[in-house]
C-alpha cells in the first residue's frame, strides 16, 4: 500500500516533465534541430560532389567520421557497463541515475554507426556487407557485434523500463496526449507487479545484465582490433583491446556525470541525485582514470623506449604538430578527475561535472590521436605536393556533421526524458518492504 | 566527288567483311563479320585502327584478340601463370614514363597513380635513390584479408584485383596495405566517364567511391605484352615474367629470374612485414648517372614533391651556401 | 570618304579571312599523312620466304598502325621491278606474304635477293617504300648428348642461285627457348667452316609440366642472310610445376574462411542470442501471464 502512495508522489512529482516543455526546453529543442538541419545540408553536399569535399585523402583515409563512431561507441558502454555491473552488484544508489545511463547507451549505439556509414565512400553498395561478408574481416566482426549490441541494449533497456511503464499506464492523473498512454499500455505488456512476474522479470534481467557486460567488452575490443590487425606503426599495439574497453567506459562515466547533472538542474532533481552519486560515480571514473592512464602510459612508454624507427617517427610527429592535444588528452585527461575526485575537499558537485566534461573532450582527442596520426606517418614517406594530402584537416563538412551527431544525441536524450521518467520511479521506496517484493535486499 | 566518297563507303565495308579476316591468326574463336551493331562475338570494347579511307576507326575488341575478362571471368587467374616482376633500382632515374603509360592505359587523372617513384634513403648515411613502386600482389596480402565484401581477391595466377562493383569504398584495404599502394577515386573525375563495359583485370573505367590499384595489367599479359610501365620504361628498369617459368624480361632483355635475383642480389622491400610479394628489387648498385639527373626535366609540382627529402634539402643548402 | 574607308577595310578584313580558312582547309584534306613502312625478311625451315612489311601512320600522338593497306612485293631486278605478290595489312598494320625459298628472282652479285615492298598511298596517306635484300639459307636445329653432356646442334645451309645448297659458314646464329613474352636465349653459337656448331644446353631450363621444351635458333639481321629461324623441341626442360606452394584453400585473405573461425564465430553467436532468446522469452511468459490474471481480477 504505501508502496503505490509512495510511487504516485514520485509520479506526480516527475509527470510536469512528462506532461509539457517549458519555454527554455523548446528553444533548446529548436536549436538543437537548426543544428541538425545543417548536418543534413553538409551531408547532401558530401552525397552530391564526392567525398573529395572531406580532408580524407589517400593517406588518412580515416578522419573524423571514424573518430566519432570510435567516440559514441564508447559512450554506450557507461549504461551498459555500469548499469549492468551496479545491477549484478546489487548498488542501491545506482537506481536514480541508471535510466540516464541506459538511454546513454541507447542513443549513442544508433548515433554511433552513422558516422560509419558517412565514411563509406559508396552508400548504395552498404548490403553488400550482409550479402557478401567475409567472416575474416574484421568490419564483418564489428557489424555483426554492433548488431548484437544493439539488440541486446535494447532489450535491457527494456527491461529495466517495464515496471515504470506499468506505473505510466496505471498513472491515470497523468495529462499526456491518447496516443502517449495507448504506447505506456501496450509496451508494459501487462506487468502488474505479481510475484511470478517479478521473478521472471528479475531472471530476464540478471541474464541480460550479464551479457550486456560481456557484449560491452566483445563489441568495443573488435573494434580495437580493427586498428590493431593492421600492420600500421602506431596501430599494431597488442594492447588495443583492453586499452579501448577501458577508453570506452572512462568516457561513458564522463558522460553519465554530465548528463547527471543537467538533468538534476533542468528538472530539478537536487532530492535525487545527490552528491553521493556524484561521487560515486566520480569514484568509479577515478578508477578508469587510473587505469586509462596507465594504458596510455604504457602505450607510449613501450613506443618512446624501443624508439624503433616508424614508433620514433609517430611519436615526433605527436609531439610536434598535436603537442597539446597530446597533453591535453593524456595528462589533463587523466589528472583532473584524479586530483578532483581523490581529493575530499574539491568534490563539489561542479568540480566533479567540470571534470568529467575534460574528460569527455580529451578522449575524443586521444581517439583523434589515435587515428590521425598514424595514418600520417606510414612505412612509406608520403612524397605528394598538395598539402591536403601530407595532413589532414578536417573540413567544414566534417566539423557540421559532427556537430549534427552531438546534437541528435541530445535531442533524443531530451524527448526520451520527456516520454519517459528519467528517474526510475518505481524503485524508489522510502522506505523497505513488503516480503513479497524480492527487488530490495 | 561523290565516287570518291562511295568509294570510300566501300572500302569501308571491305574493310569490315574482309580487313578484320586479314588478321586471322588473331582472331578470337567465334568471331563474326561485323555487318551492323549487334554482330555476335562482340564484347563492346573498341580499339583504334587507321584505315586507309583516312579515319580513325573503332574495332570491336572481339575480333582481333582475346577479349577482356568480364567481372565473373576475372576470377580465375591465367592458367599456370604466376606473376612476378623485378625492378632494377641501378638503372631507374626518375623518368616517370612508367609513371605517365600506366595513367594512360588506364584512363587515371593526372593525381591518381598506380605506379608511384620515391625517392627513397634508407639512413643518412646511406646513398638516395629513386624507387619505382606498383603494387606487391602479396602471397599473404593484408589488403584481402580485411576487405569485408570480398571486393579485393587474389587469383591463382598471383595477381591481386578489385572489383570495382562491389567495393563499398571503406577504405580497410587502404589502411591494410602497408606500403601505401591503393588510391580513392575520391571524386567523379571525368576521365572515368568513358563508355565502355567495365572490367576488372583492365581497372577500367575507374569507379567513384571506390579503391583502385596497379593490377599488373593482365589483360595485356594475356596478348602476350608487357605491362604498360614495363614497356615504356626507356632505360628497361622493369623486368615482368613468370616466377614459375622462372624468366622475367623488359622488352629488350630477357634473363632467367633465378639468376637474376642470384646475381644481382635481389631482395623485397619490407621483407619483416610477412606480406610475402611479388615483386623484387634488385639493388642500386654501379649506377652510372647521379641521383639528382631525376630531378632534371620534371615539372613544378612533381619536382615540389620530393622537397622534404634529405637530398633536396642537401642540394639546397649547397645552393643557399653559394 | 568614311563610308568608302570602312567599306575598303571590309573587304580587306574578308579577303584576308578567306584566304586564312582556305589555307587550313588545304592542310586539312590535300597534305597526306606520312607513313612509315618497315620491311623485313625471315628465310623459315619450311623452305619458304616471309615478307613482312608493316605501315604506320605519324601523328601528334605518336603514331598508329595502319590496317587495310594494300602492301605490293617486288623483286628488285635490273630491267626493272617484278611483281612477286601483294597483301593487305591486318589490323595491326602487318602485311605477309609467303613465298617459295626456291624461285626465280634474280639475284645480284652476292646471290642475294633484293625485295621491295612498296605502299602507293592515297589522298590522306603518303606512299611509302621499303627495301630488304637477303639471299634464303636453312638452318636446322639438333640435339644431343655426349658423356652425359647436353649439346644442341646447329647447321646451317644457303641456297644459292643455281639451286645448290652449300653450308654457311660466318654468322652468329641465336639459340633459345620461347616463353612468354620474349625469347630466353641460351647460347650463341658462331658457325664454323662446315657450317655447323653445338653449344652446351643447360640443365635448368624450365619447360612444360612434362618438361618439353621448344627451342628456336635464328640469325638475325645477317648483311646477307636476313633473318633465319628454325626451332625443334625436345624434352630436356625441368617439369614446370607451381615453385609457389599449392593454392591453399583457407586462409585469411581466401574466399572461404578457415574452419576454426566459422566455428568461433557460431559459439559465440549462439551463446549470446541463446541469451537473448531466454530474456524474450520471459517476457512472453510475462505478457501471457497477465492475460490470464485479468478474467480473475474482475471476479
Amino acid at each position: 500500500m504505501s508502496d503505490t502512495v509512495t510511487s504516485d508522489k514520485l509520479l506526480r512529482e516527475f509527470a510536469p516533465q512528462i506532461e509539457r516543455t517549458g519555454k527554455y526546453g523548446k528553444l533548446w529543442i529548436g536549436f538543437l534541430i537548426v543544428v541538425i538541419c545543417y548536418g543534413w545540408f553538409a551531408l547532401y553536399w558530401q552525397v552530391s560532389r564526392g567525398h573529395i569535399v572531406t580532408g580524407m585523402r589517400d593517406n588518412v583515409v580515416w578522419g573524423v567520421y571514424i573518430v566519432n563512431f570510435i567516440f559514441f561507441m564508447g559512450i554506450s558502454y557507461a549504461g551498459a557497463l555500469i548499469s549492468g555491473t551496479l545491477h549484478l552488484f546489487h548498488a542501491e544508489w545506482r537506481k536514480p541515475i541508471i535510466r540516464m545511463a541506459e538511454f546513454i547507451t541507447i542513443i549513442s549505439l544508433l548515433i554511433g554507426p552513422c558516422f560509419i556509414m558517412l565514411c563509406v565512400g559508396r552508400l548504395d553498395r552498404l548490403p553488400n556487407l550482409i550479402l557478401f561478408g567475409r567472416i575474416q574481416s574484421p568490419i564483418t566482426w564489428d557489424v555483426i557485434a554492433i548488431s548484437t549490441d544493439i539488440i541486446g541494449c535494447i532489450l535491457f533497456l527494456y527491461l529495466a523500463l517495464l515496471r515504470d511503464l506499468g506505473k505510466m499506464r496505471d498513472f491515470t492523473e497523468l495529462k499526456v496526449p491518447q496516443w502517449q498512454k495507448k504506447m505506456y499500455k501496450i509496451l508494459a505488456l501487462g506487468y502488474t507487479g505479481t510475484p511470478e512476474q517479478q521473478l521472471m522479470l528479475k531472471r530476464a534481467t540478471d541474464v541480460m545484465a550479464a551479457m550486456v557486460i560481456a557484449i560491452a567488452i566483445i563489441v568495443y575490443s573488435v573494434l580495437a582490433w580493427i586498428f590493431s590487425v593492421t600492420l600500421q606503426p602506431g596501430w599494431h599495439s597488442t594492447i588495443f583491446g583492453p586499452y579501448f574497453v577501458i577508453a570506452a567506459v572512462y568516457s561513458g562515466t564522463g558522460v553519465l556525470i554530465v548528463a547527471m547533472y543537467f538533468f538534476r538542474k533542468v528538472y530539478h532533481l537536487e532530492e535525487h541525485i545527490t552528491l553521493q552519486h556524484f561521487v560515486n560515480v566520480g569514484v568509479i571514473m577515478l578508477v578508469l582514470g587510473a587505469f586509462f592512464g596507465y594504458f596510455t602510459f604504457s602505450e607510449y612508454l613501450t613506443k618512446w623506449y624501443g624508439s624503433e624507427k616508424n614508433d620514433e617517427q609517430l611519436i615526433q610527429v605527436l609531439l610536434k604538430n598535436y603537442f597539446y592535444l597530446f597533453i591535453l588528452s593524456n595528462y589533463v585527461g587523466v589528472l583532473v578527475p584524479l586530483i578532483v575526485v581523490g581529493f575530499k575537499k574539491l568534490r563539489t558537485i561542479r568540480n566533479i561535472t567540470i571534470a568529467a566534461g575534460i574528460v569527455v573532450v580529451a578522449l575524443w582527442l586521444n581517439r583523434y590521436l589515435i587515428v590521425v596520426p598514424t595514418l600520417e606517418t606510414p612505412y612509406l614517406p608520403i612524397q605528394d605536393a598538395r598539402p591536403a594530402w601530407q595532413l589532414y584537416s578536417a573540413t567544414w563538412v566534417e566539423w557540421a556533421l559532427t556537430a549534427a551527431g552531438c546534437a541528435m544525441f541530445c535531442l533524443l536524450f531530451t524527448i526520451g526524458s520527456k516520454l519517459i521518467p528519467i528517474v526510475q520511479v518505481s524503485e524508489l521506496k522510502e522506505e523497505p518492504v513488503e516480503s513479497g517484493d524480492i527487488y530490495l535486499k | 566527288m561523290e565516287n570518291k566518297k562511295k568509294e570510300d563507303n566501300n572500302s569501308r565495308r571491305n574493310f569490315l567483311k574482309l580487313g578484320i579476316l586479314a588478321g586471322a591468326g588473331t582472331v578470337a574463336a567465334g568471331a563474326m563479320i561485323a555487318t551492323g551493331k549487334n554482330a555476335s562475338g562482340e564484347s563492346g570494347e573498341k580499339i583504334k585502327v587507321l584505315t586507309t579511307s583516312g579515319e580513325v576507326m573503332e574495332v570491336d575488341k572481339n575480333f582481333l584478340t582475346l577479349a577482356p575478362k568480364n567481372r565473373e571471368e576475372s576470377h580465375e587467374g591465367i592458367p599456370g601463370r604466376k606473376f612476378v616482376m623485378v625492378i632494377d633500382l641501378a638503372k631507374c632515374k626518375n623518368a616517370r614514363k612508367c609513371v605517365e603509360e600506366c595513367q594512360k592505359g588506364h584512363n587515371l587523372p593526372k593525381g591518381e597513380e598506380f605506379m608511384k617513384v620515391y625517392l627513397m634513403q634508407d639512413s643518412e648515411k646511406s646513398a638516395p635513390y629513386w624507387f619505382p613502386k606498383p603494387c606487391y600482389h602479396c602471397d599473404n596480402p593484408q589488403c584481402v584479408s580485411v576487405c569485408p565484401v570480398g571486393a579485393t581477391y587474389k587469383r591463382s595466377d598471383g595477381i591481386v584485383l578489385i572489383d570495382n562493383e562491389r567495393c563499398i569504398g571503406c577504405k580497410f584495404c587502404m589502411t591494410g596495405c602497408p606500403y601505401s599502394t591503393r588510391v580513392f577515386a575520391w571524386k567523379p573525375d571525368k576521365e572515368y566517364d568513358i563508355d565502355r563495359p567495365y572490367s576488372p583485370e583492365k581497372s577500367v573505367p575507374g569507379v567513384e567511391g571506390t579503391v583502385s590499384k596497379c593490377d599488373f595489367c593482365p589483360d595485356l599479359a594475356r596478348e602476350g605484352k608487357l605491362p604498360y610501365c614495363a614497356a615504356a620504361c626507356p632505360m628497361g628498369v622493369i623486368y615482368f615474367g613468370d616466377i614459375d617459368e622462372d624468366v622475367v624480361t623488359n622488352g629488350t632483355e630477357t634473363f632467367k629470374f633465378s639468376e637474376l635475383i642470384r646475381d644481382r642480389s635481389g631482395y623485397r622491400y619490407l621483407e619483416n612485414l610477412g606480406t610475402r610479394p611479388n615483386v623484387y628489387y634488385l639493388p642500386p648498385v654501379d649506377r652510372q648517372f647521379p641521383v639528382e639527373r631525376g630531378l632534371d626535366g620534371l615539372d613544378e609540382e612533381t619536382l615540389k614533391r620530393y622537397d622534404n627529402t634529405p637530398l633536396v634539402q642537401k642540394l639546397k643548402n649547397k645552393e643557399g651556401k653559394q | 570618304m568614311k563610308r568608302i574607308k570602312s567599306g575598303i577595310i571590309l573587304a580587306f578584313l574578308i579577303l584576308t579571312g578567306t584566304i586564312h580558312l582556305s589555307a587550313q582547309s588545304k592542310a586539312d584534306t590535300t597534305t597526306p599523312a606520312t607513313t612509315v613502312l618497315r620491311f623485313a625478311c625471315t628465310s623459315t625451315s619450311d623452305d619458304s620466304l616471309q615478307l613482312q612489311a608493316t605501315i604506320s601512320v605519324k601523328h601528334e600522338e605518336g603514331s598508329t598502325n595502319l590496317a587495310n593497306a594494300q602492301v605490293s612485293f617486288y623483286s628488285v631486278e635490273k630491267d626493272g621491278d617484278v611483281k612477286i605478290g601483294q597483301a593487305k595489312t591486318d589490323v595491326h598494320g602487318v602485311a605477309v606474304l609467303k613465298i617459295p625459298a626456291h624461285n626465280k628472282y634474280a639475284r645480284n652479285d652476292q646471290q642475294m635477293l633484293s625485295l621491295k615492298a612498296k605502299y602507293d598511298g592515297n589522298t590522306k596517306f603518303e606512299a611509302s617504300e621499303g627495301e630488304f635484300g637477303i639471299k634464303p639459307a636453312k638452318l636446322k636445329v639438333s640435339f644431343y648428348e655426349e658423356d652425359s653432356v647436353r649439346f644442341v646442334k646447329v647447321e646451317g645451309t644457303q641456297l644459292n642461285a643455281n639451286g645448290t645448297e652449300t653450308p654457311i659458314t660466318e654468322g652468329t646464329v641465336i639459340v633459345g627457348v620461347p616463353k612468354m613474352l620474349s625469347i630466353l636465349k641460351i647460347a650463341e653459337i658462331t658457325l664454323d667452316s662446315t657450317g655447323m656448331g653445338s653449344a652446351e644446353f643447360p640443365k635448368d631450363i624450365i619447360g612444360d609440366s612434362l618438361g618439353s621444351l621448344t627451342v628456336v635458333a635464328y640469325i638475325e639481321e645477317n648483311d646477307i642472310f636476313g633473318n633465319v629461324k628454325a626451332s625443334a623441341d625436345n624434352k630436356w626442360g625441368l617439369p614446370k610445376h607451381l615453385i609457389s606452394p599449392d593454392r591453399p584453400t583457407r586462409e585469411l585473405w581466401t574466399p572461404i574462411a578457415p574452419l576454426w573461425m566459422i566455428i568461433t564465430l557460431i559459439i559465440m553467436l549462439a551463446g549470446v542470442w541463446g541469451h537473448y532468446v531466454y530474456a524474450i522469452v520471459q517476457l512472453v511468459m510475462i505478457n501471457k501471464s497477465s492475460k490470464v490474471k485479468v478474467p480473475e481480477k474482475e471476479s
